[in-house]
């Protein structure tokens, strides 16, 4: 009778040990869907995400943290937001709205419940591929008509790109200032503190000053750049030379 | 964990108070430990208080004649379709006792008769059965009722019909049972529809063997044993050639009026050629003397045979003294009388020194199995069976517990936990008694031992459900219940004091997955020790302390 109290007891201890399962990754985030995956890096353009989850989850248990690696979703205008998840034709959807960056280039997705786990890697990762808003059209405005000789003023110069849809363009797209006679010379002025590439304004701007060059009209020019190469795409303003 | 020690120094200190408010035992005897005294009442068999369960124990007998108690037997009881039943009865009707007390076993104390009985298992029903001695005035029945027996030798194989229709050995039985029981508690044994007792029934198994047997387990009954190997009478006694007429005649003319001779030939004149006659003489049935008719003795005790032979042997010596003097005279034919009276007084002698020796054998024999046989405690209606009642089934117990799961990553983790215990047995238990007391009878095959607690596994083996106290602090883990987990087992008792079960524990693991509720009960093991002691008296104990 003793050796059988010795079994149960060692077949309790033993069997009663329950090793918990692997989980699996993808069993716990379905999925994800961008309505998107071409956009431009105008700033502006958003997207629809969701992400489908375990429809068996816990009510409580539904928040999924969506993570950007750039851009900002909304409205909370960052690069994580958590979202609850909601039934939508029997699955559990996480929805948010996702405004791509100004910049171009690869967005990093990531996906993720906000409950804790012991396990790592229950990630769902996605990119996308933010293609370069390219210009159509570039306004040039001065923030004065004339500049006086000799260093004795100086202007500054902005200039504004837009692309087909006038739209924002890319952020570092690339312009070029420069300052010639109505003869087509150039004057030599000095163009100062110039940010020749555009930021999430979509803008460039400089600062400009002249030395000792007859008075009279001269042009200033902005022109976008494709890979250091002059493009169709300019504009240029009358600035007139005065007397110190 | 402060309070939990606190309340459980509290217990600690109830079962020390509960320990030392025991109520007294009874006075110790030889062995090292004191067992209770429990008295019954050998009118009704009833007793004072429970017996005891897996703990030896005194059962004092009052009013019990001790010089005559011999032998006590104990049989178990079972009730089967609520009939009583003798659980140790096998498939040739015989009785093997659970247990027996022999002359040395049993202690007469105080004009009382005390037996030591052995540790008992809990939910036994046993009688007991006592061997006596008759008292003086029976065992002159029971002497008187084989003496009567004895005529039946001659007939060769009496059978039960010959016995029955013996209604005076009947009386003499039914009055003899009467005796032996309480016949104003059982009712007149020759009153069947007034008593409890069995009607004795009588069967000769043999010419030397009577037997009255009882064996209705619902009725109290008596026994009355008499010696089976009964001596065996000689079925031939001498005969002898009677006188012949002629030879009657010689005495006669030779005899004169005033002859005291001549008024002894009256008898033997009027048995001449009465074979049946000289028969039961010789036997002793009947007693030749001065007498006519001769006055046959219906009873066939030797005892009375003897008077008559010695009668018959007197009147015979007288006769044979003056055939003698017939001789001398040179009688005709007188040698040939004397010869035959001679021959009769021989055959006298012999069957005398027969019937004397059979006596003698009778007597030793009745003495050698002097025996009734009286339940001390029966089946009926009036007395119950002595029983043993379990007490408990279930104790509580505290001590540590270590729980092992395996966490989210598949590591096992231990867990120690403090813990309380509940014990169920699976037979009723006496917290209180020292396993160490429990000491077998020797073992004789002839008895069953079916009574006695032999195998203390199932007094220490029992399922324990435990709850423990107080958080898990362990990751991936936490309790079922608030500040509880449960543990459930099989435990089992070791150094009297120590308790130790393993077996499944119930605890929450945090479920991994991130989409599901923390709640996630899964089972583990766990191997725990435990003080094992009846907490639950320590803390009537401290109950009882706080409200008084």
């Amino acid at each position: 009778m003793k050796y059988l109290f010795y079994i149960c007891c060692l077949a309790l201890f033993t069997g009663a040990c329950t090793k918990p399962k692997n989980l699996n990754p993808s069993g716990i985030i379905l999925g994800d869907h961008i309505s998107n995956r071409q956009p431009v890096a105008d700033g502006t353009t958003t997207l629809d995400i969701t992400v489908t989850i375990d429809a068996h989850a816990d009510s409580a248990k539904r928040s999924i943290v969506f993570r950007a690696s750039t851009g900002i979703f909304l409205p909370a205008k960052d690069t994580t937001i958590t979202i609850q998840a909601s039934y939508e034709n029997k699955l559990l959807i996480a929805r948010t709205k996702f405004q791509v960056p100004i910049i171009s280039g690869m967005v990093h997705f990531y996906f993720y419940p906000q409950g804790k786990s012991s396990q790592k890697d229950l990630i769902l990762r996605d990119s996308l591929q933010v293609m370069p808003s390219v210009p159509a059209s570039l306004v040039l405005t001065p923030s004065a008509s004339a500049v006086k000789m000799v260093f004795g003023s100086e202007i500054s110069l902005s200039a504004l790109l837009q692309n087909s849809l006038k739209a924002k363009v890319s952020s570092g797209t690339k312009v070029l200032f420069e300052d010639i006679y109505p003869d087509g010379k150039p004057v030599g002025g000095i163009f100062r503190a110039t940010r020749d590439t555009t930021d999430s304004t979509s803008t460039a701007v400089t600062n400009y000053s002249l030395g000792n060059v007859p008075a009279g009209p001269i042009f200033i020019r902005c022109t976008y750049l494709n890979a250091d190469s002059r493009t169709a795409v300019h504009d240029s303003c009358i600035i007139n030379v005065i007397p110190n | 964990m402060r309070r939990i020690c606190i309340i459980f120094l509290y217990l600690i200190s109830g079962y020390a108070s509960a320990q030392t408010s025991k109520p007294p035992t009874a006075p110790a005897t030889s062995s090292a430990k004191p067992a209770p005294t429990i008295i019954l009442d050998p009118a009704f068999g009833t007793i004072d208080k429970p017996l005891p369960i897996d703990s030896r124990f005194f059962l004092e007998v009052d009013s019990l004649k001790i010089d005559r108690t011999s032998q006590v037997s104990v049989y178990r009881v079972k009730k089967e379709d609520g009939v009583f039943v003798f659980a140790d009865l096998d498939k040739t009707n015989t009785y093997p006792a659970s247990f027996m007390f022999g002359p040395k076993d049993i202690n007469f104390k105080n004009n009382k008769v005390i037996l030591h009985f052995p540790a008992i298992k809990p939910e036994q029903a046993f009688d007991v059965f006592i061997f006596r001695k008759f008292t003086p005035a029976n065992l002159k029945k029971v002497m008187a009722m084989n003496l009567t027996l004895e005529p039946f030798d001659a007939k060769g194989r009496a059978d039960t019909t010959t016995l029955k229709n013996e209604t005076d050995l009947d009386k003499q039985l039914h009055a003899l049972a009467d005796s032996v029981n309480n016949a104003d508690v059982y009712g007149k044994s020759s009153d069947p529809k007034n008593s409890r007792m069995q009607t004795p029934k009588v069967f000769a198994y043999n010419l030397t063997t009577f037997k009255t047997t009882f064996f209705d387990p619902e009725i109290k009954y008596y026994q009355l044993l008499f010696p089976e190997d009964y001596p065996k009478a000689a079925n031939l006694y001498v005969g002898w050639a009677f006188l012949t007429a002629a030879q009657i005649k010689v005495i006669n003319e030779n005899c004169r009026h005033f002859d005291a001779m001549y008024n002894h030939l009256y008898p033997l004149q009027r048995v001449i050629d009465d074979k049946t006659t000289a028969s039961a003489i010789v036997k002793g049935l009947l007693p030749l003397n001065y007498n006519y008719p001769l006055k046959y003795t219906k009873t066939h005790d030797p005892e009375q045979r003897l008077k008559n032979l010695t009668a018959s042997a007197k009147y015979l010596d007288s006769l044979q003294r003056f055939t003698a003097s017939l001789k001398e005279r040179q009688i005709v034919n007188a040698d040939d009388v004397d010869k035959t009276v001679r021959a009769m007084v021989a055959a006298i002698d012999s069957n005398q020194s027969i019937i004397q020796t059979q006596l003698e054998a009778i007597k030793k024999d009745l003495l050698k199995s002097n025996r009734e046989a009286l339940w001390l405690s029966g089946s009926n209606t009036k007395s119950t069976d002595l029983q043993t009642v379990s007490k408990r089934h279930v104790t509580l117990d505290i001590g540590v517990t270590d729980l092992f799961a395996y966490n989210n990553q598949g590591q096992v983790k231990s867990i120690p936990k403090l813990f309380f215990g509940v014990n169920v047995f699976f037979r009723g238990l006496d917290k209180n008694i020292d396993p160490g007391d429990i000491k077998k009878f020797k073992e004789r095959d002839c008895y069953s031992h079916s009574l006695e607690t032999q195998n203390l596994f199932w007094t220490r083996f029992s399922l324990t459900a435990g709850v423990t106290i107080g958080k898990i602090s362990t990751p991936d883990f936490s309790n079922v219940l608030g500040n509880y987990s449960f543990t459930l087992g099989p435990s089992y008792q070791f150094f009297h004091l120590l308790r130790l079960s393993a077996g499944a524990a119930m605890l929450n693991r945090v479920n991994n997955n991130p989409l599901y509720a923390n709640n996630h009960v899964v089972l583990g093991s766990y191997i725990s020790v435990s003080l094992d002691q009846d907490l639950i008296s320590a803390a009537k104990s401290v109950v009882d302390a706080i409200t008084k």
